[in-house]
């Protein structure tokens, strides 16, 4: 710890916080917005995304409905069942087993991005543009290791995890000091000159291209143009003070990443809390240390052939995740924050023995609405729900105002999410 | 094979085709037999993988229509189509059609070429940026990696320089403003020449209290680690807690100045031989693997071990365990300090001492230790009287910086000769423009710098001071379009393009001094100058890149080790397998290159570079030494690409392997075929060894579907066939006990074989389609695009005139710079 940063925003960078400001298309004026939506009460959603999702034997409750039965591996949600749906039978129609669990929030696979406007923006990102600077951070992207891959922006550029609980309490609650902040306006400033020259530059450059370079350039330009409005939404947050901790100060050492799941848990709703963000995003890769459980490896354990042993092993590590989740849900019923928060937790992988990326695990809980247990949606290929409605239905409940999104084919909303 | 771009996604997929009514056509005219074969399926109703033949006509009218073309004779050479429960074409009816359709193919490529084929504008991807960092301001990127941070590129066929489906974002400009800065700032040297100065560091190599409280963890005494009295310190482990020692001289903060270093350890190889059957992640008698490491702490926190980058300087093997000085000249970053590791040491030291306490029986001088109750005496205890391999370590020297040049080069390129105090606005505009000229690889452009020059005079208005200025300025310049991007234009490329293409074609950055010398006199582009220079710059060590970014997106090597492989191969991490597998495979593919062998030698070659440790992964006679060496292979079982470990492991997923995911892998590496992807709705095989069944059984069940069948055919014996190959590429006989691997099989065409050896000789005996796809990959790595109709008559230029004169890979390479493909934009 000798060695401490003296370049804050470097050390910022590449902790999925600085990272995850999002690019507004046409919005100048901060500030003005920033004051301008004082929102009481607002909405806030949080997603978990695991890369190698449930074992669907131990995952699907068998029954149907609000009455029915958990499953083995939801069992940890027992004080929770009023307050949680799964869904059975929702996916994105997406094939390619690891390289296609990506897609979970955005129903589009990165391959696919060039089709789409809004190329494979993940949910989050989409909810993180509209809460824009009304907060400090407009997301979190948290998670384990490297995380999967699970947060895009609208650029089809992947969001990377803040991976170090200490790092995420520091960006939430520690303060610079006054020279630090002096030192961040100045550099900031210089920046955005450069910026202008750049921009210049480009258009000089542009007169000279043909029509396809010419849209690699506006590439370019439309790059110039997102990180200026981010410079000046750090700016506008710059001397803003961050609010007290509520809880001990979360030192950087030597963490198991069991040890660390938890400590995300409180830090996603302490940041909500405190209004410091109102998206927060946590993903548990491919590379989680199971050993740390006393079981074999994830990736090994994924392939379990049916055998006995394994499956065991794996029910093991899945309902120590159920486990944390139920947490953080208890966590945000502590905070009083159960009934304004959808929380989201699943998986882009169906059924990873098979690598098949069809009924997907998805469970939503909290946000205020009318949970209906187990929700078995058609199985038949002609009358099945694309994932994306439901995601859709989501971030209507968050109160963006659109009509699609990724592959969606209407709204998804049979517990009138919206 | 060639493909057109909007088809990159959706393949042609296999479904049933029935044929209408009796045969009464020519079995020649083309579209007649496409009516007669593949309409239904491929037709105005049915377009199944998004293609339809319905309006293809036998003379080719576009582009588009030519390559359609080009895919249906793909389909029939190889055996693809139509599926096999349809009625299919007799041989002779197939042959003419298939020369039908090769003819109409070559001559509309003729008529048509010139046409498209454009490079849309490329930017630098992560390595072309970091590489022209490093040469233009003469900087070591090795240990600094300027691109570290970047967003991961978007690929196409698995190529990351393609200019179309390249993304730039406002996250991958902000790393722009950063690396910009930060390189600048490494490569400034004002004031005087640093002199060399000597560190030395003697065991103990550990401390506590007050002398260790600024000091990271490593060098802290601990249950593995204690003040040493006996001269020299032990390394017991392969994980940092007793398995790697620090350098305290230069742990606060690193070499203060980047330069060579010339580093010195005496050490020795204690106890190879050992007595503990517990100790199994260690091959008895075995040499200790000594690793010199470059650290860097800037920035690290605890919980990363105090480390923020490392790498590997050197590898050396002991044998004697009587005390000897190493020595080592080697290049150190400023921040980076050295760190002495025992490679292939056991494991964690925490579960040696662990294992010594529980089942340490037997041996008496653990067993009177096992009985010390408190836990940190008892483990030094155990661990001093250890009789298992050690690495031992006396003393450390650190000696540089030698610098053969000051200021730096670096420095030169952005000043000059120019101190503080000389600069002002008039030296700050003179420099601007020297350094865009260099940073740009080309003339600059009326007024290009004007924007630039308006930032400077803004900021010297606004008070802040020259030398801050004039490095916004570089800043700018560095991250401007015009650096960032090629500027190939439309149509031929003109000299100094052409000198950027190549350069980043075989060296990943940008042209030399000759190369724009040869530009700016309008020679380059003749074609015994571009032949001299290509050989020229393979000759110079910066070709490495082209060999090493080549194979790695060739051969998807990125996919090794990004599924972590499972703890079971305990050999992938003791040995540094990973590094040995992918220095084999540039060894091979340079040695190839270097000799002009013919393409074929990649899949026939009867021989491989190893070291010991991958010779033994190998399950061949152990070597001596950790540096790869030419070795002949027994016949059979290696040999070529097919028995690399690289190419097996990223052909699996770390755990176990796939039939089918290596039967894609091979036909697209080295076939240039991508076989479809399965069909909606076909239910996946989900692995059941509750019931004891093999893979093979549970694909035979799969294919008992018509539906699958007609696709798995073409693809699975591609991947049985490597089946005795692990899935990080270890030989092996059986899945189990009782279950033996079958790696026999039949091609679509129809030849048998029992296993990997006839396997072999099968894929050799299509070197020419081999050959093709290679060529095909080098010219797309080159110009940045994926191949269009245009390339076709290139590529087919180049494969007759290398067929002609018995030509090499050498020759292959050069051919792609000298076709018409490469010329144009």
């Amino acid at each position: 710890m000798q060695n401490y940063p003296t370049d804050r925003r470097r050390f910022l960078q590449g902790t999925g916080i600085s990272l995850a400001l999002p690019f507004l298309e046409s919005q100048f004026h901060f500030s003005a917005r920033a004051s301008d939506r004082k929102v009481t009460n607002p909405r806030r959603l949080i997603c978990i995304g695991n890369h190698l999702g449930f074992w669907p034997g131990g995952f699907f409750p068998t029954a149907e409905g609000n009455d029915a039965a958990l499953s083995k591996t939801l069992a940890p949600l027992q004080d929770y069942r009023s307050d949680v749906t799964v869904f059975s039978h929702l996916d994105h129609d997406a094939k390619g087993g690891h390289g296609a669990v990506h897609s979970f929030l955005t129903g589009v696979k990165k391959e696919e991005s060039a089709g789409f406007p809004e190329k494979n923006i993940s949910i989050d990102q989409v909810a993180a543009e509209h809460v824009g600077a009304a907060t400090r951070y407009p997301s979190i992207t948290a998670g384990l290791g490297e995380g999967t891959d699970m947060c895009w922006n609208r650029a089809g550029v992947r969001l990377p995890p803040v991976n170090n609980p200490a790092r995420l309490f520091e960006a939430l609650f520690i303060e610079s000091s006054a020279k630090e902040k002096l030192l961040e306006h100045q550099r900031l400033s210089h920046r955005a000159s450069v910026l202008d020259a750049l921009r210049e530059s480009a258009k000089q450059l542009g007169s000279s291209l043909d029509a396809a370079d010419r849209g690699k350039l506006d590439q370019y330009l439309t790059s110039v143009r997102d990180v200026e409005r981010r410079l000046q939404m750090s700016e506008a947050w710059l001397d803003k003070p961050k609010p007290k901790s509520p809880i001990d100060a979360i030192k950087d050492e030597e963490r198991l990443q069991i040890e660390e799941i938890p400590l995300f848990m409180d830090l996603m709703t302490l940041a909500l809390q405190t209004d410091s963000t109102r998206v927060a995003t946590f993903e548990i890769p491919l590379g989680f240390h199971t050993n740390d459980l006393d079981v074999g490896s994830y990736h090994g354990l994924s392939h379990h052939s049916k055998q006995e042993g394994l499956l065991t092993q794996l029910q093991v590590v899945e309902n120590y995740l159920m486990t944390q989740f139920a947490h953080l849900l208890g966590r945000l019923k502590e905070a009083g924050l159960m009934d304004s928060t959808l929380v989201v937790i699943g998986s882009g992988m169906g059924n990873a023995s098979n690598h098949s990326n069809r009924d997907l695990p998805v469970l939503l809980a909290g946000g205020g609405i009318k949970h209906r247990g187990h929700l078995v949606c058609p199985a038949e290929e002609h009358k099945r729900v694309e994932l994306c409605n439901l995601w859709l239905s989501v971030l209507q409940w968050f109160g963006v105002q659109r009509e699609r999104f990724g592959r969606s084919k209407g709204t998804f909303s049979p517990m009138e999410i919206a | 094979m060639m493909r057109l771009n909007r088809f990159v996604i959706s393949y042609l997929s296999l479904v049933i085709c029935q044929s209408f009514g009796p045969s009464t056509l020519h079995a020649a005219d083309q579209s007649i037999f496409v009516k007669q074969y593949c309409i239904k399926c491929h037709g105005a109703e049915e377009h199944e993988g998004d293609r339809r033949f319905d309006a293809l006509t036998s003379t080719i009218t576009t582009p588009d229509d030519a390559m359609l073309w080009q895919e249906v004779l793909d389909q029939l050479n190889q055996g693809a189509m139509p599926p096999e429960d349809e009625m299919q074409p007799d041989k002779t009816e197939l042959l003419a059609v298939i020369d039908a359709i090769t003819e109409s193919v070559a001559e509309a490529a003729q008529r048509f070429k010139g046409t498209g084929a454009h490079t849309v504008l490329r930017r630098l991807n992560s390595v072309e940026y970091r590489h022209t960092i490093s040469d233009l301001l003469q900087l070591q990127v090795e240990g600094w990696n300027p691109a570290a941070n970047f967003p991961p590129e978007a690929r196409v066929d698995g190529f990351d320089n393609n200019g179309a489906a390249q993304v730039t974002s406002g996250i991958l400009l902000d790393q722009y403003l950063s690396a910009s800065e930060e390189a600048i700032k490494r490569a400034t040297a004002f004031g005087p020449k640093p002199d060399s100065k000597r560190y030395v560091q003697k065991s103990p190599f550990y401390f506590e209290g007050k002398a260790s409280r600024d000091l990271p963890k490593l060098f802290q005494t601990d249950r593995y680690r204690w003040i040493s009295d006996t001269g020299y310190d032990d390394l017991v482990a392969r994980h940092y807690r007793g398995g790697h020692i620090g350098f305290e001289p230069l742990a606060r903060g690193g070499a203060p100045q980047s330069g060579r270093y010339t580093i010195r350890v005496q050490v020795a190889a204690i106890d190879r031989t050992h007595p503990y059957d517990f100790i199994q992640d260690f091959r008895n008698g075995d040499p200790i693997v000594l690793e010199l490491a470059a650290v860097n702490r800037e920035g690290s926190v605890e919980s990363t071990g105090n480390i923020t980058t490392e790498r590997t300087l050197a590898l050396v093997e002991l044998t004697s365990d009587q005390p000897q000085w190493l020595e080592w000249t080697v290049d150190l970053e400023r921040g980076e300090e050295p760190e002495i590791r025992f490679r292939n040491g056991a494991g964690k030291a925490k579960n040696i001492q662990f294992k010594m306490s529980k089942r340490g029986n037997g041996h008496p001088e653990l067993e009177a230790l096992a009985k010390i109750k408190d836990n940190g005496t008892r483990s030094i205890a155990m661990l001093k009287a250890y009789r298992g391999p050690k690495l031992r370590i006396w003393e450390m020297q650190v000696e540089g910086p030698m610098l053969e040049q000051w200021p730096t080069p670096g420095h030169q390129v952005l000043y000059g000769e120019l101190e503080p105090d000389q600069i002002d606005a008039t030296t700050i505009r003179e420099r601007l423009k020297v350094f865009a000229e260099t940073a740009y690889r080309r003339p600059l452009r009326g007024g290009e710098l004007a924007p630039i020059g308006k930032l400077i005079d803004d900021k010297l208005q606004s008070g802040m001071k020259p030398l801050d200025t004039l490095q916004l300025g570089f800043q700018a310049i560095l991250c401007s379009p015009a650096f960032l991007h090629l500027h190939e234009g439309t149509g031929g490329l003109n000299d100094v393009a052409l000198a950027s293409r190549l350069s980043y074609f075989l060296w990943s950055s940008m042209p030399d001094q000759k190369l724009l010398q040869l530009a700016a006199a309008g020679k380059l582009h003749e074609p015994a100058t571009l032949s001299a220079q290509v050989d020229r710059m393979l000759a110079d060590p910066k070709s490495q890149r082209f060999v090493e970014n080549f194979i790695r997106l060739w051969l998807n090597l990125d996919h090794i080790g990004e599924m972590p492989v499972s703890t079971d191969f305990v050999s992938f991490y003791r040995d540094n397998i990973d590094a040995a597998m992918r220095a084999e495979t540039a060894m091979f593919f340079r040695h190839i290159l270097d000799n002009n062998l013919p393409p074929q030698e990649f899949l026939s070659a009867e021989y491989t570079f190893l070291n010991r440790e991958l010779a033994l992964h190998y399950g061949l006679p152990p070597r001596e030494g950790v540096e790869l060496r030419q070795v002949l292979l027994p016949k059979g079982e290696r040999g070529g690409l097919l028995g690399h470990a690289s190419f097996l492991t990223a052909s699996a997923n770390g755990v176990d392997t796939s039939p089918v995911v290596r039967g894609v892998y091979v036909q697209e590496k080295l076939l240039g075929y991508t076989p479809p992807p399965p069909p909606p709705d076909v239910p996946l095989i989900e692995p059941d060894a509750s019931g004891a069944t093999t893979i093979r059984e549970q694909l035979a069940m799969h294919r008992a579907n018509a539906t699958c069948a007609s696709c798995h055919q073409k693809i699975d014996p591609y991947g049985f066939a490597l089946e005795n190959f692990d899935a990080i590429g270890g030989w092996r006989k059986n899945y189990s006990q009782d279950l033996k691997i079958d790696s026999s099989g039949a091609l679509p065409t129809g030849e048998k074989f029992t296993g990997i050896t006839d396997f072999r000789k099968l894929l050799i005996e299509r070197h020419k389609q081999f050959t093709r796809s290679l060529t095909e990959k080098l010219m797309t790595y080159a110009v940045g695009r994926t191949s269009e109709l245009a390339d076709l008559a290139a590529i087919d230029g180049i494969m007759n005139d290398l067929s002609s004169r018995n030509g090499g890979f050498k020759d292959l390479v050069r051919a792609v710079v000298l076709s018409e493909s490469f010329a144009k934009n």
